[in-house]
């Protein structure tokens, strides 16, 4: 137990005080084109490795926080996201190494792009709301469709409007569901069997969902009621800021067998991709249990390098607490995404006056993409029941896992990467390599290239409008300035981002989509 | 529109005394949760406050369209809906409320009966002056010395006419060869003279309203304008940036446009001759470092209807004009347009039209658009006084002489005991020395009032007189309350003291009280919460509450978060009475009586805001939002010294010109002192954000500040490194991420939260 390191403010600590640039370097190492080691000393305490997936490309924008950081007088932005990952290589009972995905960027505490094992037999070792991220289980669910892109065009817009009718997007947007405060203790107790038993979904999206949609570890008495009373009027809405709906097409197919068992079988298909959370329930489940470590910390004698890893002992009351609080949460985003699907299915099914079964639009995958979990992985050649943290990153069993679909058992599990506004999404399936490497997970989206504020500054609403209907996109966005912040200049190129993991080898590459509307918050 | 006599219900299930913003919300709220109800409201103005629109700026902040409705509107707006119940809103005034017998008494006599509960949504009347005679002699008051005070539309016609009056008799004086010359202006224009007393939103919007109009001394006691929602560090930010406080002190019209008063002239050349200058010197009268006003619609009393300052402008110059028409002395302002419905939609117009805009030329450019005709050179002008008080006043009696002095009471909500010793106020002698050295004193006036003026040197400040025709009071509101028997508890402010599910302590769970009539004491997550229940022995017992509620047990209820706290604003008058309706639909009636199944304690606390205190408007043509403990509530002296450290002089300024981005500031300095500030340096034609820090890590309350001229304001108020407060002026876009900070409490104490470079909604995912 390194209790010697003071627990102090983010910016200041563990940063390695006034080393240079050139000598911070010193610790990172480049092993292939696409991965970097962090070496132990790069921030006080370190008991495992960190290690990064990045390319040429991408690399720069890493490395110039960390210049940035050297000159900043320990007042100003958040941790550089390198020296996030290495201050959680020094939290208690941590596996393996802190490793970051190519879309890593900076986030409260853990970077958003982190994945972090600990050890469930080590009794110091802790689980930590920030590995995890407010928006807990934001994810990604893709809905399949028979139609092509030549039967979507001549109705595009007005098929961007219902979609835009139909799903509550956008701050203070309240759920059209009738939800009720039992209904929401059963959703948070049953995820995905609520949509179910409500008839919001279909009984084969389970099986395709991670976890079958349900968290069975969750209880909803371990939510607080301030985050019920803020989820009760948001179950079943988008929410604003990153979360979309989009319609998109089959833009490039690169894995023929896994896409054809997905149920893509050509270029030009339609397809639906829905990227939202817990809200505003999450966020307090998550407020919740940071606050109340941060007593426990004190108590346990856990010290972290940053004030901002609040973090419990797994076992200790408030680390199963908060377990079994963001299982719920889980639970409540797996329904807000069903919820999403089932208003998609209706807003497709009466602009083609169909029904949903008629247009199979199934679902393809739900993942999430901020959540822990207990699995088993092998470390040094041996199984151990580890708390995987995926902030920011995407689960990615290989073939043959007993976790995944029975249908998806040769190809592996399917992986969605949203793009931002404008640009392609992908679906990528598991591999071998990523369940040995990376405790299979891969990287979830583009990840930030500038700041909102800078987004609105130096983008223009117009110009950004008149690129998306050259590329002939419809877009619905309830709040005008998220054109600019969400705009594909603001993000990382999410191919570069794809290309690194598939490089890696740590996901392979199945389908591109491409967006025809955008339907946003 | 009025309901003839005969209509009026003596029979229902709620009735809601009050037609304001709290009533009506509260009468929708259990039309909406109980269709079979039987609703009576009962306003005593002719019509009824309403929200046209909400616009949910974040999840918790709301920008409203606060308008105007007939009586009938409830009534329209409900017929057709389900259950057998229904909304009646009917003109008259409660006189008293039985609780025990569940009656209210009207003013005409007549009773109604309430079967289920009562809402006291009765709004806040203004506070006036306290005269006295000096020495002591029971007499009448004189009428010179009677305050205007701005209650409703008859007190704001009432206070137009007395400003055309006096402006008229003045003119007819100036005709005459013995006319004083104090006013100077060669009498062709002589307007009249207005001493304003307060510090509030009405006095904000009265001297905005006014000061073209008419020449206006305005006397506040403290040491900034705008007191209520600003502290002088924000205030810096509207007399620096924007012409508002300098315009408000040196000269006739220059902030109008600033403010969002409608269709201004330009200010012309050579005006009205010189101001009458404040005779102490630099204290008053000349633009300090702090000073702006408040604006724009959203800071309006209860009964008021949303445009009054329109009306009062519109009505002022109106009289004006018909009086100039013979004296050819105020044509000029009678043609000034004024259309009071166009004027909130051009103050919008003016606030998304952003940059600049507040900057020299592009100011007098925007003030020359909103006039339609000529510009014609105005007539009025204001001084401020600020840290002023009006100790003191005499009218004039007959053509020559003077009434006895009438000393005015210390306002006992503003000052400490300890200030309202005499011997600060003065006696005669002294306020007879003020007026014989003053010029001021001239037979014209209607009044003299003498303000002490805080001094330079000496600590009790000198005697100013102040001669002038017309006294407005606009020093604050007391909850308007007179109606409900003594059993019924007071808070400290005087309103019905409420526990958390709105329902008067005394009132045995049949009495309710929301808006301005209410006293709420559960702010600040309860941490100000008094235990004063002087509530009624055991005569009324609690045999008649039918939810068997008991006054106060009320911990089960949780309203009221700790960055939440009440305040007298059309926000928080709708969501109270929202709120209170909600909890009369659900906890005084049974499913039966409402017709509709009731909602769990959670369902009902969670269509409530009462957690996060949010507040948006406008001010001098900016977007103005307020959240959490936006002014440090309940942080106490640290706070007020980390502002203090921002609003010194002494800033200190490091110049830091980093490639010559706007966003590009520097905070420096010596942060074990506690505080650093910095300036953003760059080249010129570029502008500056300016940073200020203060506080740190070490110290429990931080202050962080940003403002880049023209164009925002931000202040982020952080407790142990967490914020738990923002002042946003302009667009700053942090509306969200502020909210999302508060509400999640993130261990932030290092991070420049206000740098746009930092990308904090990215970072919380």
């Amino acid at each position: 137990m390194a209790a010697s390191a003071a627990a102090s403010s983010g910016a200041s600590s563990g940063s390695g005080r006034g080393r240079s640039y050139e000598e911070e370097l010193g610790y990172i190492t480049q092993v292939s084109d696409h991965e970097y080691h962090i070496r132990k000393g790069f921030v006080p305490n370190m008991r495992v490795p960190g290690r990064f997936f990045v390319n040429h490309s991408l690399r720069s924008l890493l490395f110039d926080e960390i210049k940035q950081h050297t000159t900043s007088k320990g007042f100003g932005g958040f941790l550089p996201a390198v020296k996030q990952l290495a201050n959680v290589a020094a939290l208690p009972g941590i596996v393996g190494a802190s490793i970051g995905m190519p879309d890593i960027h900076s986030g409260y505490g853990f970077a958003i792009g982190n994945v972090a094992a600990f050890d469930m037999d080590d009794p110091a070792a802790v689980v930590s709301p920030g590995g995890v991220g407010f928006d807990i289980n934001c994810g990604v669910r893709l809905l399949r469709t028979n139609l092509f892109e030549s039967d979507v065009r001549p109705v595009q817009e007005e098929l961007a409007q219902r979609l835009f009718d139909h799903i509550p997007v956008g701050v203070g947007s309240k759920g059209i569901l009738p939800t009720t405060e039992a209904g929401l203790e059963a959703a948070l107790e049953m995820g995905l069997d609520w949509s179910v038993r409500e008839g919001y979904a279909w009984a084969e999206d389970k099986e395709h969902c991670e976890e079958y949609g349900r968290l069975l570890s969750a209880d909803p008495a371990k939510v607080s009621k301030r985050a019920k009373k803020r989820g009760l009027p948001q179950l079943g809405t988008l929410g604003a800021g990153n979360h979309y709906a989009e319609i998109q097409v089959v833009d490039e197919i690169f894995d023929k067998t896994a896409a054809s068992r997905m149920g893509l079988e050509a270029e030009g298909q339609i397809c639906v991709m829905i990227h939202s959370g817990s809200r505003g329930l999450g966020h307090q489940v998550a407020t919740d249990a940071l606050s109340s470590m941060e007593g426990s910390m004190a108590r346990d004698g856990i010290a972290t390098n940053d004030r901002q890893l609040a973090c419990a002992r797994i076992g200790s009351p408030e680390g199963r607490d908060y377990l079994a609080s963001m299982a719920a949460a889980a639970n409540y985003a797996f329904v807000n995404r069903a919820s999403m699907a089932f208003l998609a299915r209706q807003a497709f099914a009466k602009q083609f006056g169909s029904t949903p079964d008629d247009l199979d639009m199934a679902t393809i995958y739900d993942v999430s993409h901020n959540i822990a979990k207990v699995e088993e992985h092998l470390v040094d050649g041996r199984p151990r029941r580890l708390l995987v943290h995926r902030k920011g990153a995407t689960r990615a069993f290989g073939p043959h896992h007993p976790l995944i679909p029975v249908d998806y058992q040769l190809i592996g599990q399917p992986i969605l990467i949203g793009g931002s506004m404008g640009t392609c999404s992908y679906v990528l399936t598991g591999t071998d390599k990523g369940m040995a490497e990376t405790f299979g997970s891969t990287c979830h989206g583009a990840g930030r290239a500038a700041s909102r504020a800078k987004s609105r500054r130096v983008l223009s609403y117009e110009g950004v409008l008149d690129s998306l209907s050259r590329k002939n996109i419809s877009i619905r966005v309830a709040s005008p300035k998220l054109v600019m912040e969400e705009a594909p200049e603001s993000y990382k190129d999410v191919s570069a981002v794809v290309d690194t993991c598939h490089a890696a080898g740590i996901s392979n590459k199945a389908v591109k989509l491409r967006p025809v509307a955008v339907v946003k918050g | 529109m009025a309901a003839p006599a005969a209509a009026f219900p003596t029979e229902c299930d709620v009735l809601i005394i009050g037609g304001g913003i709290a009533g009506v919300s509260c009468a929708e709220e259990v039309r909406r949760l109980a269709p079979n109800a039987r609703v009576l409201l009962v306003s005593a103005s002719r019509s009824l406050v309403g929200v046209r629109s909400v616009v949910k700026v974040t999840l918790t902040i709301e920008e409203l369209d606060v308008v105007e409705r007939p009586l009938d509107f409830l009534e329209a707006q409900s017929e057709g809906g389900s259950g057998s119940g229904w909304v009646k809103a009917r003109f008259g005034t409660v006189a008293c409320i039985g609780v025990k017998e569940r009656t209210a008494t009207l003013a005409n006599g007549a009773v109604v009966r309430f079967a289920k509960a009562c809402c006291v949504c009765t709004g806040a009347t203004p506070r006036s002056l306290d005269l006295r005679r000096a020495d002591g002699a029971d007499a009448e008051l004189p009428a010179a010395l009677r305050p205007h005070v701005i209650r409703d539309s008859p007190s704001v016609a009432a206070l137009a006419s007395s400003v055309v009056a006096a402006a008229v008799r003045r003119a007819r004086s100036s005709q005459a060869p013995a006319a004083a010359p104090a006013a100077g202006g060669g009498g062709a224009r002589r307007p009249a003279r207005v001493l304003l007393v307060g510090n509030g939103p009405i006095a904000c919007e009265l001297a905005v309203a006014l000061r073209s109009l008419a020449s206006v001394s305005w006397c506040l006691r403290d040491g900034y304008v705008g007191r209520t929602l600003l502290d002088a560090s924000a205030s810096r930010f509207f007399v620096e940036e924007g012409a508002a406080g300098a315009a408000l002190t040196e000269g006739p019209s220059d902030a109008e446009h600033a403010f969002g008063a409608c269709g201004d002239p330009a200010d012309g050349p050579g005006s009205v001759g010189a101001p009458p200058r404040c005779p102490s010197g630099s204290e008053c009268g000349s633009a300090g470092p702090e000073g702006a006003a408040e604006g724009g619609s959203g800071f309006f009393a209860n009964a008021l209807g949303p445009r009054w300052v329109d009306a009062l402008r519109s009505q002022v110059a109106a009289g004006l004009a018909a009086n100039a028409a013979t004296a050819g002395t105020a044509a000029a302002n009678a043609a000034e347009p004024v259309a009071p419905a166009a004027a909130g939609a051009e103050g919008r117009e003016g606030e998304a039209s952003t940059g600049g805009r507040l900057t020299g030329g592009a100011t007098r450019a925007a003030r020359g658009q909103g006039a339609s005709g000529e510009p014609t050179p105005p007539v009025g002008h204001l001084r401020l006084m600020r840290g002023a008080e009006v100790v003191a006043c005499r009218a004039r009696e007959g053509s020559a002489g003077w009434s006895a002095w009438w000393s005015v009471a210390a306002d006992c909500e503003l000052v400490t005991p300890a200030e309202q010793g005499d011997d600060q106020r003065g006696r005669p002698e002294d306020w007879e020395a003020a007026c014989s050295s003053s010029s001021e004193a001239d037979a014209d006036a209607a009044f003299v009032a003498v303000v002490r003026v805080p001094g330079l040197s000496s600590a009790g400040g000198s005697f100013v007189a102040v001669a002038a025709d017309v006294l407005v009071a606009a020093t604050g509101v007391s909850p308007c309350v007179g109606m409900c028997p003594p059993e019924l508890a007071r808070g400290a402010d005087g309103g019905l003291a409420v526990t958390r599910r709105m329902e008067a302590r005394g009132g045995g769970g049949v009495v309710f009280a929301a808006g301005d009539a209410a006293s709420i004491d559960w702010g600040l997550g309860g941490v100000g919460r008094r235990t004063e229940t002087s509530i009624g022995g055991g005569s009324h017992s609690a045999a008649t509450a039918p939810g068997g509620a008991e006054d106060c047990d009320d911990d089960d209820v949780d309203v009221g978060g700790e960055h939440w706290f009440p305040m007298r604003l059309w926000t928080q008058g709708r969501v109270t009475g929202a709120y209170a309706g909600a909890r009369i639909a659900c906890g005084a009636m049974t499913t039966a009586e409402r017709g509709a199944p009731g909602l769990t304690e959670l369902e009902l606390e969670g269509g409530f805001n009462l957690d996060l205190f949010a507040h948006c408007t406008s001010l001098a043509g900016f977007k103005v939002v307020l959240l959490g403990r936006f002014n440090g509530q309940g942080l106490g002296e640290e706070y007020e010294e980390a502002v203090r450290a921002l609003a010194a002089p002494t800033l200190e300024a490091t110049a830091s010109a980093a490639e010559g981005a706007p966003e590009a500031a520097a905070t420096a300095g010596a942060p074990a002192a506690g505080e650093d500030g910095g300036e953003g340096g760059a080249q010129a034609g570029v502008t500056v954000r300016k940073v200020g820090r203060a506080g740190s890590d070490r110290c429990a309350v931080g202050v962080q500040v940003s403002w880049l001229p023209g164009h925002h304001y931000m202040k982020l108020v952080l407790l142990r490194g967490r914020v738990v407060g923002a002042v946003l002026v302009g667009d700053t876009d942090m509306e969200e991420a502020a909210e999302r900070l508060i509400q999640g409490g993130h261990q932030l104490g290092d991070v420049d939260l206000t740098d746009p470079s930092v990308d904090i909604d990215g970072v919380l995912d």
